[in-house]
């Protein structure tokens, strides 16, 4: 695994099992297994095969990515891009000739985790437990 | 129903929506069916809500669309922007299944 400045690249002819985190931007040229945790963006290459749940800010496909995608911010499938899992993101751009097959949701909401139940209405003494109305005098 | 015709407006539910020509729901437009079948493409600005949508080309989705139903399509524009509640989308490589084709005419050339 290599690093030119800012961005980390799991090179062309190299192949990596295991779990990466990163900072700012990787890159997958060859070939990744495993599980990707980053606060920046992946992008994986146009000849790129990786089989792993990631979980970024953002990622970029051009080759193919078998598991789940988690972006906090935009998913950009391109043309040459093959994604067999589920995406979840709050914008995604996809443009012709990408091959989805998953589950899809996008949206500003669709990343956060399923609400809460709403708080009840305490059952004290003095209120009628009307929600989102003031206490009887 | 089958759409063979602009239709500027229908009120009540709709089952199915067939077309072999293309469905263009505007901006401020909002298909709401069971099944949407255009077999020349749908063009989406504004609101799809259905349980199966089945398109013969590209489905394009809009900036400001919102859209919901397990999508069959050989291809997908998603311009950024646009909204898609949780549902299943395939999106072949390839969509006329030329590997298979290709694989079985080597079979017959070899058998």
């Amino acid at each position: 695994m290599a690093e030119t400045g800012d961005t980390t690249v799991v090179g062309a002819d190299s192949h990596f099992k295991g779990e990466l985190s990163f900072e700012r931007i990787a890159k997958i040229v060859g070939r990744f297994d495993g599980k990707i945790t980053g606060k920046g963006e992946l992008q994986v290459s146009q000849n790129a095969k990786c089989k792993a749940d990631v979980e970024a800010a953002g990622v970029q496909v051009d080759g193919l990515v078998e598991g789940n995608l988690n972006a906090k911010d935009t998913v950009k499938l391109n043309g040459s891009g093959v994604v067999r899992g589920d995406i979840t993101a709050a914008k995604m751009v996809m443009t012709e000739g990408a091959s989805f097959h998953g589950m899809c949701a996008v949206g500003p909401d669709s990343h956060k985790p399923a609400a809460a139940a709403p708080p009840q209405p305490s059952s004290q003494p003095g209120q009628t437990g009307q929600p989102g109305q003031p206490p009887k005098k | 129903m089958v759409g063979d015709e602009r239709i500027t407006k229908l009120r009540g539910p709709l089952k199915e929506l067939r077309t072999c020509g293309r469905i263009v729901v505007t901006k401020r437009g909002r298909l709401i069916a069971e099944t949407i079948e255009a077999h020349d493409g749908i063009d989406c600005q504004g609101i799809i809500d259905a349980k199966h949508v089945l398109s013969g080309t590209t489905v394009t989705l809009g900036p400001k669309s919102d859209y919901h139903g397990d999508l069959t399509a050989p291809g997908v524009v998603m311009e950024n922007g646009a909204k898609v509640k949780p549902c299943r989308f395939a999106v072949p490589e390839d969509p006329l299944d030329l590997a298979t084709l290709f694989l079985s005419s080597e079979r017959e050339d070899s058998g």
